[in-house]
């Protein structure tokens, strides 16, 4: 007995060992079952500008759930041959289960092999993954401009497939290509494209802007008599009216028990809270100066005195002290849950279509519509302008993998380039035709869904925000089953970006973002370093001028040497 | 009866039975052998196979596509001879995280490292039997709970919206003006200290009560024949009988102390604390994962080769130490 027992036990532990072995072709959702994505609510409102997230109410969560034994039109294959492809995906556990997944697969006759990724391990999984060459068929990734070094690093040591130059075949595909500028100055090697920029189709009047601005509670303004009409304010009033509603607590938090700013956890790390006081609209990275030279805007006194302010605010009380530390979207959730008075973060239309409205007016954290606002928040010093960067054109890049075969290559930009054209962006933003919309005659569409209370759609698709379709392009919104609501409270917030001459959007420096030089590879902007020193300085009461004038210092040499750099070619 | 020689039969029963137990090994030795296996992997896949990756420290390290074998990367990475270490030695950071795992391994070896053998006795000198072992039992839990939840619950009780300052608060509302317990040099490293005490200290007693319970129960018989008291006897009879163990853990101890436990200050740290709380392994995190810029394994590499050493050294000198003072050490 014993000898068999001893045996058993022998095979068990080395069969477990077969455990850390991936299989060839994992089951999609085994593999995402074991992987909470944690940090989504961290970003998930990052692409949202975009996104058609936008038809997710609240009801959502009664929905019907859209599994692969509903009955809905299947799609005919023009493809003989099944393929498998793999790809990395955000919240893996709810992709490629729904109705309309079953109906792209069929369409394109393929299989997907999922490799989960979260917010929070995103970057170094494919980093990993790219650097061991063990990566997935379409290499998906929330690639920066500043990452554009080491993905041309990449690309030029033959890490991905070109993306052919002659795109006559892909007519929807070229036709992006054409509107894009990212592709060629961050995506190419040597006048070869080596990654697919999904487009964020922004309306124009944003500018390529990005969202990082604050949301704020309009009712607690009003409560304590300080609201004023079109959201804009200056710091002093928002200090005035954080202190007002600290002492008057309108939410019913206890008096004192109100915080004032919250933020995303991204909005720390990237030093928003110091960015958005800047009174230059150079306000990140390397710039000329008026002789031509380079320099960078964070080792300027300007930059100082917003770091002195932001030290101010938190110092004094007006910041969650634990935004330091908060890894789990904290802050959000308790401007969400009404114990915070303002926000920040990517607080676009898509973002109180989403969270605001489901969470807090329909959840009944505030009494109205009304009660949650975007909020224009002026520059502290300086000319007091209304700023916000400009940002890449595109969220996400896609590559394929040197490992995949021109039959899988053409599959992929085969079911990119439909993804792009009229018929896929209905697609990704009602689902497939018979089920989920008509085409009416005069060709616009007529949604089938069931609609709420309020009239908005109910989407059976609500958990369908970044997944396998999103590497093709973005949907430009508001679009046919979008949610009124947060595009007219941005209304007023759009206005005034196109009207008042208080609006300035940073220009992306994109000759320096696509510069590879070795110096400039090395060090970039500092980016962790200053994120680091920022947030030692705020939460110390040492002297800004001086520890910042000393981090500079310190590092000098090495800044000196991407000067010169960046000067010796790019001048 | 003849001449009743004890220590000679004694002897003799030993011998029997390890010759039994070498003979009853030898019989099953295929099963022994294939129980080994899993082990064996286990190190030669993750301790041994990576070693040639050290070259990366004197190299740029270039990933290779298409290329076979599993070192392909180190033929395609250019060689840059000690550029890496000179870059290292010029890193301000890098000698911040060095002194840091010092001094936190050093507090946590002052404080953190006698905890247990304290708690062993005192848990050991206990008479109910069922007191007892509920006690251990609270002692050891924490030490299942991963660092991920600790550090929430250490945000959750010292945290700005935290309990502590909730209840302080309440006393005196002047003390909290300023609350800053989690980000502040001065307390980050007692928090590391006290919360790595009340995590690991019951499990550590584990090993000292085992040894504990292998004193011969004799000792405590003649010793209390003799009038000795109970603190008597843990001082001459209990603490002796284990000095061996704990030598044994205090060498372990220092030979990891560049291990400062990344999980813990992972976890817990925040950038306003790096000066205090960096420690080598979360400096590589940093660098390696977290850069801004394109990775380079091959600096990580290089710092990575230095901690070892470092750990190395220390392992052998403390063993070399206890040798010296008469103890058998771990070679």
């Amino acid at each position: 007995m014993k000898k068999v027992l001893a045996l058993v036990l022998a095979i068990v532990m080395v069969l477990g060992l077969a455990a850390c072995q991936q299989p060839a072709t994992p089951d999609s959702s085994t593999t995402a079952a074991t992987e909470k994505p944690t940090e989504a609510t961290e970003k998930d409102t990052e692409a949202a500008p975009a996104e058609d997230t936008t038809a997710a109410p609240a009801e959502d969560t009664t929905a019907e759930p859209a599994d692969e034994s509903t009955d809905e039109p299947a799609a005919e294959s023009a493809y003989d041959t099944k393929i498998t492809i793999s790809m990395d995906v955000l919240d893996a556990e709810k992709t490629n289960i729904s109705a309309k997944d079953e109906f792209f697969r069929n369409k394109f006759n393929i299989d997907w092999d999922l490799y989960p990724v979260t917010w929070g391990d995103w970057l170094e999984k494919i980093r990993a993954w790219v650097n061991a060459d063990d990566m997935p068929d379409i290499v998906w990734w929330d690639m920066k401009a500043s990452n554009t070094a080491e993905f041309k690093q990449w690309a030029a040591a033959g890490a991905f497939r070109e993306i052919p130059e002659d795109l006559s075949k892909w007519p929807n595909l070229q036709r992006l290509r054409d509107e894009l500028v990212s592709d060629d100055a961050l995506l190419s090697v040597d006048g070869k494209l080596y990654g697919w920029p999904s487009s964020r189709q922004n309306p124009p009047e944003l500018k390529n802007c990005y969202y990082p601005m604050f949301a704020y509670r309009r009712d607690w303004a009003k409560a304590v008599g300080m609201y004023k009409e079109g959201d804009v304010y200056t710091w002093d009033e928002v200090k005035a009216m954080i202190d007002a509603v600290k002492e008057q607590d309108p939410g019913g938090n206890g008096a004192g028990n109100t915080i004032g700013i919250t933020m995303e956890t991204w909005a720390w790390e990237q030093y928003q809270l110091v960015t958005i006081n800047s009174p230059n609209p150079d306000r990140l990275g390397y710039h000329k100066n008026a002789d031509g030279d380079y320099y960078l805007y964070e080792m300027t006194d300007e930059f100082a005195d917003a770091i002195e302010f932001a030290q101010g605010l938190y110092q004094g009380g007006y910041v969650w002290k634990d935004t330091i530390s908060d890894k789990n979207g904290d802050g959000f959730q308790k401007f969400l849950a009404g114990q915070s008075f303002m926000f920040l973060g990517n607080d676009s239309p898509a973002w109180f279509n989403g969270d605001v409205l489901n969470k807090m007016v329909r959840g009944g954290i505030v009494a109205d519509d009304e009660a949650v606002a975007p909020m224009i928040v002026l520059s502290a010093t300086g000319d007091h302008n209304f700023y916000l960067i400009q940002s890449e054109d595109y969220w996400t890049v896609a590559s394929i993998s040197h490992n995949v075969d021109d039959e899988k290559f053409e599959r992929i930009l085969d079911m990119w380039d439909w993804l792009a054209s009229e018929e896929g962006r209905i697609f990704l933003v009602a689902g497939v035709e018979g089920k989920d919309y008509e085409v009416n005659a005069d060709g616009t569409y007529n949604i089938l869904w069931e609609k709420d209370d309020t009239g908005a759609y109910i989407s059976p698709y609500q958990d369908y925000a970044f997944n396998i379709y999103t590497p093709a392009t973005l949907t430009a919104s508001p679009n046919e089953t979008s949610v009124e609501y947060g595009y007219k409270l941005f209304e007023p917030i759009y206005d005034y970006m196109e009207n008042s001459g208080n609006f300035v959007a940073q220009e992306m420096p994109w000759e320096v973002m696509a510069w590879n030089g070795p110096e400039y590879s090395e060090y970039g902007y500092f980016y962790s370093d200053i994120s680091t020193k920022i947030s030692e300085i705020l939460a110390s009461d040492v002297d800004a001028h001086e520890a910042w004038h000393a981090f500079i210092e310190e590092n000098s040499d090495k800044l000196q040497a991407v000067l010169d750099e960046l000067n010796a070619n790019l001048k | 009866m003849g001449n009743f020689d004890l220590e000679a039969i004694q002897k003799a029963q030993k011998a029997k039975n390890r010759k039994s137990i070498i003979k009853r090994i030898w019989r099953y030795k295929w099963i022994y052998l294939f129980m080994l296996l899993p082990g064996l992997a286990v190190i030669i896949i993750f301790r041994y196979l990576p070693l040639p990756g050290i070259a990366l420290a004197w190299k740029k390290f270039t990933p290779t596509f298409g290329a076979k074998g599993l070192y392909s990367y180190l033929a395609s990475s250019k060689p840059v001879g000690w550029k890496h270490f000179e870059s290292l030695w010029r890193e301000k950071a890098f000698w911040n995280a060095t002194k840091n795992t010092f001094m936190i391994s050093i507090l946590k070896l002052v404080f953190g490292f006698p905890f247990p053998v304290i708690l062993a006795i005192l848990i050991n000198e206990m008479t109910m039997k069922r007191y007892k072992k509920v006690m251990q039992t609270i002692y050891t839990f924490p030490h299942f709970l991963s660092w991920v939840v600790v550090a929430g619950m250490v945000l959750n009780l010292f945290g700005d919206t935290g309990v502590v300052k909730s209840v302080v608060s309440k006393f005196n509302p002047d003390a909290v003006a300023n609350w800053n317990f989690l980000y502040n040099s001065r307390s980050f490293r007692p928090l590391l200290i006290i919360s790595d005490i009340w995590k690991e200290g019951g499990w550590g007693t584990i090993l000292y009560l085992a040894a504990i319970a292998g004193v011969d129960p004799s000792l405590h018989e003649a010793a209390i024949v003799d009038g000795a008291n109970r603190f008597q006897r843990i001082v001459h009879i209990t603490l002796p009988e284990i000095t061996s163990l704990i030598i044994i853990m205090l060498i372990l101890q220092i030979g990891n102390m560049m291990n400062a436990n990344f999980d813990q200050i992972f976890n817990l740290y925040s950038a306003p604390v790096f000066d205090v709380g960096d420690v080598i392994d979360t400096y590589i995190y940093r660098i390696t994962f977290q850069s801004s810029t394109a990775m380079d394994y091959g600096f990580s590499t290089a710092v990575g080769l230095f901690k070892n050493v470092i750990n190395f050294v220390l392992l052998i000198g403390a063993n070399q130490i206890a040798k010296l003072f008469g103890h058998d050490g771990i070679m």
